[in-house]
C-alpha cells in the first residue's frame, strides 16, 4: 500500500510536467523567430540596476511582437563575459545583449573586451541622470557651497564605484569647475551610497537620482544638482540643472548612462526593423511612463543612429575619465578614441 | 595504522602548502596595482588573506609535528603506501565515477543535445553501479533525463547546456 | 495623537488583510510554496536562484499576485532546503547546511521524518515570529541596521566565517577556519569589486567573471557527496520506514525555547544587510549548543540541533524584509530578488513607502502569513512522499543528482564554464572532506568574502587608514569581542587535541 503511494506520486509529478511542457512544444507557427525563443543576455546580475531597467521594456515589446524574448543574467567582469558571450553565438538575430552605456564605453579601455558600439545596433529608452546629495541637515546648501567645501575642506564623497556613471559624471564636473578629485568612498551601488550618506558614514554623495529620490522626496536628503539639461522637477521641489549652475557643462548631461539593449550589427535586417517599431511601441505605453517616473529615469528613446551617435559620444567620455583617473590598462589614443572636446559625430560615424 | 596517524601527515602536508600559498598570496597581492594608497589597493585584502594562511599553516604543521605527522610520511614513503591507495578498491569506483563525469561534463554536455547526453550518462553510471537490471536502467535513464529538462525549458524558461 | 496613528495601523492591517484574503490569491500562494518546497528540496537549486529565475514569470503578473507568488517560493524554498539536507546530506540550500549536521545522522538512524516533522515546525515557528517581528517593530530595528557601518559589515562577515568554522568541526577548529579563508580567497578571484583590477585571474577571461556561489556551491556539497556515498561498494541505507513525521507534543515542547531564541536571532541576523539565512542558521545553531542542556549530542543527531537552524532559516525572511522595505537594501540574497521583483513594478521601497503605498508592509506580512500556514501544511503532508522518494538506493539517486547539480550551476549564468567550476569543486571539495575539513565554512567564505574585503577596505578609506574609529562603534567592539572570543576558544580546542593525540601516539607506537 506504502510503496503504491509512491508511485502514484511520481506519477502525479510526471503528469504535471509533461503537460506544463508539452503545450510549448505544440504552439509553431509565422514567427519573427521561427527556431524558438531569442534570448536577451543582461551582463549584470538579477535584480541589479541593469536589470531592472531592461526587464520592463523587453516585456513590453514581447507584447507588441506577441512572442516570448527570454532574458538571463550573466554577470562578471562589468558585462564584458556576458558581451563576449554573444559575439561568440552566430549573428542570426537569435541573440541579444544588455549592458550599461558606461561598462560598454569602457571595454576596450580596461581591456575586458575588444568590443565596442561599432559592433552593435542599439535601444536606449532611458537614461539616468546622476544628482550631487547632503543630508538636509548639512552645513552645505548650494552646489557652489559644496565645490567650494570640497576645495577646502577633507570630505568624504561617497559613489558606487569607480568608473561608472555617477563618478564619471562628477569628475567630469568637478574638471570643469577647477576642483580636485576629494577622498572617494565607494559603497558598491549607489542605493548603498545614499543609504550611507543617510546614516552620516559620508558628507557628501554622488548618485544616480532614481535610486536616492525617495529621499529626496521625504526630505532626509537633498540634491544639489542633477545632471539633465532642464531643472528637474520632484514634487514641489526644482532641483537646478547643472547646465544654469556651471558654465562650460553643457555636455555633461550627455555622459548620463542609459540601459541599452543590442543586437549584432550582422543580425538579419528585418529582425532589427521588427524590433525598432516594437521599441517605439513600448515607449508609448503607460506603464513604460510610469516606471520612468516612479523610478526618476528620463525617458530618451534613442535608436538607430541617434543611438551610435550617443554610445560614440559617451565612449568618448567615459574612456578618457577612466584614462585620466588611472582606472584603465590601455589609452583611449591606442584606439583613436577623441577627447570629448574634439569629438565629432561627421568624423566618427564613418567607422 | 591507526587513521588518526594519516590524518597528521595530511595536515602536515597541508600546513606546509598553506604557508606555500599564503606566500604566493602575499607576492602576487603586492604586485597589483596600488590607485591610491595600498589600504584600499584590489591586493590588500588577498595580502592580509596570506598572512592569515601563513599563520593558520603554522598551526597545522607545528600540531602535526606534535603529533608525529612527519613520521609517518616518512614511514609510508617507506612501505610504499602510495602503491596500496593504486590498488585500494575505493580509490578504483572513485577514478571511474570522476571518469564518468568528466564524459559527460567535458565531452558529452558540449555536443550532445542535453537529453541524450544525460540519458548516456546516467546509463553508464547505473550500468557500472550495477543499480538495477539493465531494462529498469535504461527506462530510468531515458524518464529521469527527458523529465528534468523539460521541467527547466518549460517551466524556468531557461536554455539547457 | 499616538493613539490616532496606531488605530490608522490596525485600519491598514485589516485592509490589507480582507484585501489579500481571496481566493486567487491564496492558490497563487499555496501553489507558490508547494513550488518552493519542491526547489528547495533538490539538490542544486536553490531559493536565490529559484527567485532569480522566476522574476520573468511574476513580471506578466498582477502586482498583488506576484508579491504573493514570489514570497511564497521564498519561504517554500528556505524551508525545502531541509528535506535534501535530511534524508540525503546535500543542503538544498547554503541555509540548510547546519540543518544536515543533526538531521542527516537522524535519518541515517532511520527517524527521517521525525527530524523532517521537527524542521517544518521549526521553520513554522520562526516565520511566525518573524512575521510578529515584521508587523510591530519594523521601524525601531531599522535604525539599529543603520548603525551597521562598513566595520560592522567587515566584523560581521569575519565572524560568520569563524562561528561556522568552529561549529562545523568536531575536533580541530583551525581546519574549518582554513577552508572558511579558503573560500574568502575563492571570492577574491576575479575583478575587484571597487578598480575593476583583476585578481588571480591566471589571464583566463571566464575568470574575470569570478567563481560564483552557486556552482561552486553545490559541487562543494553536491558532487563530493555523490562520490562520498558511492565510492562504498555497498552505500548506506537509510534504515526503517518513514512512519512518523510529527513529533510528539512533548518534544514538541520541549523545542519551544530553542526555537524561540533562534527566531529572534534569525530576525535579527536577516535585518542587517548583507548576512542571510546562512549565518542566521550558523550562528543560531552555535547559541543553541552553548545554551542546551543537551548541548554536546548537537551534531550526533539531536532534534535541537534541527530544530535551532531551522527556525533560524526561516525567521530570517522576515528579517530580511524591515531594511528591504524601509531603506530598499536587502537584508539576503533572496531577499535582493524580491527587491528587484518590486522594483520592476514600480513600487519603491524606502523612506516614500509609508506615503506611497501605505498598506505595502501589511501586505507582505499577509503574504508571508498565508504562505507561512501553507508552508506547515503542505511541508507535513509531503514530507512523507518526498522522504521515500529520497530514501530510494542510493545508487540510483546519486547519479540522478549530477544532471541536477549541472542545471543547476548553468542555470544561474549560462555559462558552460559554470558547469567545469562546479565540478572542480565538487573534486576538491571530495579531497577535503576526506582529509576531515567541513564544507560549509568555504561556501560561507565565498558568500561572505565579497562583503568582508569590500567593507574592510571601504572603511579604511572612510578613516583614511586608520584603526581608531572603530574604538567608538559599540556595535563593532562587540563584534571584534565575539570574534576575540571564539578564536581563543577555537585554538584552545586546537592544543587540547594535538595535546590529548601527541600522548596517544607515542603510547601507541611505545607498545609497537
Amino acid at each position: 500500500m506504502r510503496k503504491l503511494n509512491k508511485y502514484i506520486f511520481l506519477l502525479l509529478i510526471c503528469v504535471i510536467i509533461l503537460l506544463v511542457g508539452g503545450h510549448n512544444i505544440l504552439a509553431q507557427s509565422e514567427k519573427l523567430w521561427p527556431k524558438g525563443a531569442p534570448v536577451v543576455t543582461v551582463g549584470f546580475g538579477a535584480g541589479g540596476g541593469t536589470d531592472t531597467a531592461v526587464r520592463p521594456i523587453l516585456a513590453k515589446m514581447e507584447e507588441y511582437l506577441g512572442e516570448t524574448i527570454n532574458v538571463v543574467n550573466m554577470d562578471g567582469a562589468s558585462s564584458a563575459v556576458a558581451a563576449e558571450h554573444v559575439l561568440s553565438l552566430a549573428a542570426d538575430g537569435y541573440n541579444m545583449f544588455a549592458t550599461g552605456s558606461g561598462p560598454l564605453s569602457g571595454f576596450r579601455v580596461m581591456g575586458t573586451s575588444d568590443s565596442s558600439w561599432r559592433d552593435w545596433v542599439s535601444w536606449h529608452p532611458f537614461n539616468g541622470p546622476a544628482a550631487l546629495l547632503v543630508k538636509d541637515d548639512s552645513p552645505i546648501k548650494t552646489f557652489d557651497e559644496a565645490m567650494n567645501a570640497i576645495k577646502d575642506e577633507d570630505l568624504n564623497f561617497g559613489i558606487s564605484g569607480f568608473g561608472v556613471g555617477p563618478h564619471v559624471l562628477v569628475e567630469a564636473i568637478f574638471q570643469i569647475a577647477g576642483v580636485p578629485s576629494p577622498n572617494y568612498v565607494t559603497a558598491g551601488s549607489c542605493r548603498n551610497a545614499a543609504v550611507s550618506l543617510y546614516a552620516g558614514e559620508v558628507d557628501i554623495a554622488m548618485c544616480t537620482f532614481s535610486s536616492a529620490v525617495d529621499f529626496v522626496k521625504a526630505g532626509q536628503l537633498r540634491a544639489l544638482v542633477v545632471t539633465t539639461a532642464e531643472p528637474y522637477p520632484v514634487d514641489s521641489i526644482i532641483i537646478p540643472s547643472i547646465t544654469e549652475l556651471l558654465e562650460g557643462s553643457e555636455n555633461v548631461p550627455l555622459l548620463s548612462e542609459t540601459w541599452p539593449v543590442l543586437i549584432r550589427r550582422e543580425a538579419p535586417q528585418n529582425i532589427i526593423d521588427k524590433l525598432n517599431e516594437a521599441f517605439i511601441w513600448a515607449l508609448e505605453q503607460p506603464e513604460i511612463k510610469e516606471f520612468a517616473e516612479t523610478k526618476a529615469l528620463n525617458i530618451v528613446g534613442y535608436y538607430g543612429e541617434e543611438a551610435d551617435k550617443f554610445l560614440s559620444f559617451s565612449e568618448a567620455g567615459y574612456s578618457w575619465a577612466l584614462y585620466d583617473s588611472g582606472l584603465a590598462e590601455k589609452s583611449p589614443e591606442g584606439f583613436g578614441i577623441p577627447k570629448l572636446a574634439d569629438w565629432d559625430w561627421e568624423k566618427e560615424k564613418n567607422f | 595504522m591507526g587513521k588518526m596517524d594519516k590524518m597528521a601527515a595530511a595536515d602536515l602536508i597541508m600546513g606546509l602548502f598553506l604557508i606555500v600559498f599564503g606566500g604566493i598570496a602575499i607576492r602576487t597581492s603586492l604586485n597589483m596595482k596600488v590607485y591610491k594608497t595600498f589600504l584600499d589597493a584590489p591586493g590588500f585584502f588577498p595580502f592580509i588573506l596570506g598572512i592569515i594562511f601563513i599563520f593558520l599553516g603554522s598551526v597545522m604543521t607545528f600540531s602535526s609535528f606534535r603529533r608525529k605527522g612527519f613520521e609517518q610520511i616518512k614511514q609510508s614513503i617507506k612501505n610504499f603506501q602510495i602503491i596500496y591507495l593504486f590498488s585500494n578498491i575505493k580509490f578504483k569506483r572513485v577514478m571511474i565515477l570522476i571518469a564518468l563525469m568528466v564524459i559527460y561534463i567535458f565531452i558529452f554536455i558540449d555536443r550532445l543535445n542535453f537529453i541524450i547526453a544525460t540519458a548516456l550518462y546516467l546509463f553508464f553510471t547505473l550500468y557500472y553501479l550495477k543499480s538495477a537490471n539493465i531494462i529498469k536502467i535504461i527506462f530510468i535513464s531515458i524518464i529521469t533525463s527527458y523529465l528534468i529538462s523539460a521541467f527547466f525549458t518549460s517551466f524556468f524558461r531557461i536554455p539547457l547546456p | 495623537m499616538m493613539f490616532d496613528s496606531f488605530l490608522q495601523q490596525v485600519n491598514l492591517f485589516f485592509h490589507a488583510f480582507t484585501a489579500q484574503l481571496y481566493l486567487t490569491n491564496i492558490l497563487i500562494i499555496a501553489f507558490a510554496t508547494l513550488m518552493g518546497i519542491i526547489i528547495g528540496a533538490i539538490p542544486g537549486l536553490t531559493a536565490t536562484m529559484a527567485l532569480a529565475l522566476l522574476i520573468n514569470l511574476s513580471y506578466g503578473m498582477q502586482f498583488d499576485l506576484a508579491i504573493s507568488f514570489l514570497l511564497g517560493v521564498y519561504v517554500g524554498a528556505i524551508m525545502g532546503g531541509c528535506y535534501s539536507a535530511i534524508m540525503i546530506n546535500i543542503p538544498g540550500t547554503p541555509a540548510a547546511a547546519a540543518t544536515a549536521l543533526d538531521g542527516f545522522p537522524l535519518a541515517k538512524r532511520g527517524e527521517g521524518g521525525l527530524a523532517i516533522g521537527a524542521g517544518v515546525i521549526a521553520s513554522f515557528v520562526g516565520m511566525l515570529i518573524s512575521i510578529a517581528c515584521l508587523i510591530f517593530i519594523t521601524p525601531f530595528i531599522y535604525k539599529i541596521a543603520l548603525k551597521f557601518g562598513q566595520w560592522e559589515y567587515f566584523l560581521l562577515a569575519v565572524f560568520g566565517v569563524m562561528i561556522c568554522g568552529n561549529l562545523s568541526t568536531g575536533k580541530d577548529p583551525v581546519k574549518g577556519w582554513v577552508v572558511g579563508f579558503l573560500g574568502f580567497f575563492t571570492a577574491m578571484i576575479g575583478l575587484d569589486k571597487v578598480y575593476a583590477y583583476p585578481r588571480f585571474t591566471l589571464g583566463l577571461l571566464q575568470l574575470k567573471g569570478g567563481i560564483s556561489l552557486i556552482p561552486a556551491l553545490i559541487g562543494v556539497f553536491g558532487i563530493s557527496e555523490i562520490l562520498i556515498v558511492l565510492e562504498e561498494e555497498i552505500p548506506y541505507k537509510i534504515l526503517g520506514k518513514i512512519t512518523k513525521i510529527i513529533p510528539s507534543w512533548k518534544t514538541i515542547y520541549s523545542l519551544i525555547p530553542t526555537a524561540i531564541r533562534s527566531g529572534i536571532i534569525g530576525v535579527g541576523i536577516g535585518a542587517v544587510p548583507g548576512a542571510g539565512e546562512d549565518v542566521a542558521a550558523w550562528v543560531a545553531y552555535d547559541v543553541g549548543k552553548r545554551s542546551s542542556k543537551q548541548g554536546e549530542k548537537f551534531g550526533t543527531g539531536c532534534l535541537e540541533g534541527v530544530a535551532a537552524a531551522e527556525t533560524a532559516n526561516n525567521a530570517c525572511i522576515g528579517g530580511a524584509m524591515i531594511p528591504l522595505l524601509t531603506l530598499a537594501i536587502p537584508g539576503s540574497p533572496p531577499a535582493a530578488m524580491f527587491l528587484a521583483a518590486i522594483w520592476l513594478h514600480g513600487v519603491q521601497p524606502g523612506p516614500m513607502l509609508p506615503i506611497e503605498h501605505p498598506g505595502f508592509l501589511y501586505e507582505v506580512a499577509i503574504s508571508l502569513l498565508i504562505a507561512t500556514f501553507f508552508m506547515l501544511i503542505l511541508g507535513l503532508i509531503i514530507a512523507k512522499p518526498i522522504a521515500s522518494i529520497l530514501k530510494i538506493r542510493r545508487e540510483i539517486l546519486m547519479p540522478i543528482v549530477l544532471p541536477l547539480t549541472v542545471i543547476g550551476a548553468y542555470a544561474g549564468g549560462v555559462r558552460i564554464f559554470d558547469i567545469k567550476v562546479t565540478f572542480f569543486f565538487g573534486i576538491l571539495g571530495y579531497i577535503l572532506r576526506k582529509l576531515d575539513y567541513p564544507m560549509a565554512p568555504l561556501v560561507l567564505g565565498i558568500i561572505l568574502g565579497p562583503l568582508a574585503d569590500i567593507s574592510f577596505r571601504q572603511a579604511l578609506m572612510q578613516s583614511r587608514g586608520s584603526l581608531i574609529p572603530l574604538l567608538g562603534r559599540p556595535v563593532g567592539i562587540v563584534l571584534l569581542v565575539a570574534i576575540a572570543w571564539i578564536a581563543y576558544s577555537g585554538f584552545r580546542r586546537t592544543i587540547e587535541y594535538t595535546r590529548k593525540h601527541t600522548q596517544k601516539d607515542t603510547g601507541m607506537i611505545q607498545e609497537g
